[in-house]
């Protein structure tokens, strides 16, 4: 009986493992969680890409949906992972988060320091209705990203 | 000499150990008829644990006071079979829960783990539907930054705002703003 229980504890410690290896609240987002709403937008680029090496990236993903139906939810995991960011620029506007930038503590993986970014930008605290999320990762440094969202975003208009 | 004090000495430990034994057997019997008291108990216990004595009613004493082994005349110590703690269904029973669950867990693992391994390096969902395409991935994901640098922008304006009102004396530009950054 007890070497059954020792199992199980086991198993559940296992468990507990195996669905931590993301390491961020906004995970279930920029992973396709909410990918089956008509009303969401979502993408998810994984490396080895073309574009994504020529950017130092390994991960770039992105999240836009209804602010009314997602803004307090993503906000919530977005301060949660901003919490112990190792710099951030947030901006509040009418009581409610508007902007957010933060710059996660990096994290080694095979002797490479990795980057983390999240942009997040809730449109409904300026009288628009979205709320986008967006997510990097890789050896880029925090110019080459601001420089990236720069380009990508004058490459759409 | 020496052998007849050695015989001598072997007939003294002969007799020694005769008075003995009969001491044991007496309060053997004794202590089946309940006259020993608590102190003569225990002592006798502790004689019936270190004697060599091998009769039937040494054993059936040792018997009855929960002596596990009996000590036989060559003095090795032979222990009787211990009996399994428990019983062997339930034994048996934890042993193929625990397979179970080993296999589920691993099973489970497979099923759920590493779901990022599987998929594709290029996606976006529209509409809820699923688009694979790299083009149309990159247009899309354009299109949601643009959305976003609006906003940085604005925040990128208002900490140069706030940058000048507290060094008025320094002109700030934006890639002035930025380097500091």
């Amino acid at each position: 009986m007890t070497r059954l229980l020792i199992i199980i504890l086991l198993m559940i410690g296992g468990a507990g493992t195996v669905s931590a290896q993301s390491g961020l609240a906004i995970d279930k987002f920029i992973n396709g969680g909410y990918s089956s709403d008509t009303k969401v937008t979502a993408t998810y680029m994984t490396a080895p890409n073309k574009f994504l090496s020529s950017h130092k990236l390994n991960v770039f993903a992105s999240f836009k949906g209804p602010s009314a139906t997602y803004a307090s939810e993503v906000e919530r995991m977005v301060l949660s992972d901003g919490s112990s960011a190792a710099a951030k620029n947030v901006r509040y506007k009418n009581g409610k988060l508007y902007f957010a930038f933060y710059m996660l503590k990096p994290v080694v993986i095979e002797n490479n320091r990795i980057n983390r970014y999240i942009y997040y930008l809730n449109s409904a605290a300026n009288k628009g209705s979205d709320v986008l999320l967006v997510y990097l990762e890789g050896r880029a440094g925090e110019r080459d990203v601001t420089e990236l969202i720069k380009n990508m975003a004058q490459k759409a208009k | 000499m020496q052998e007849k004090q050695y015989g001598r000495f072997i007939a003294k430990d002969m007799n020694n150990r005769r008075i003995e034994d009969n001491g044991l057997l007496r309060d053997i019997e004794k202590y089946f008829e309940c006259q020993l008291t608590d102190e003569e108990e225990y002592r006798l216990r502790q004689r019936l644990s270190v004697t060599s004595l091998d009769l039937p009613e040494v054993r059936e004493a040792k018997a009855v006071m929960g002596f596990r082994g009996m000590r036989m005349s060559d003095s090795s110590y032979k222990l009787m079979p211990r009996k399994p703690k428990g019983n062997n269904v339930l034994r048996i029973a934890s042993g193929i829960a625990a397979a179970l669950i080993i296999a589920m867990g691993i099973g489970l693992t497979i099923r759920f783990g590493n779901k990022s391994e599987v998929r594709p390096e290029c996606v976006a969902y529209v509409n809820g539907k699923c688009v694979t395409d790299e083009a149309q991935v990159m247009e899309i994901m354009e299109q949601n930054v643009a959305d976003l640098e609006s906003g940085v922008a604005e925040a990128r304006n208002d900490m140069l705002d706030e940058m000048r009102e507290l060094l008025p004396d320094i002109e700030i530009t934006p890639e002035e703003d930025n380097e500091k950054l």
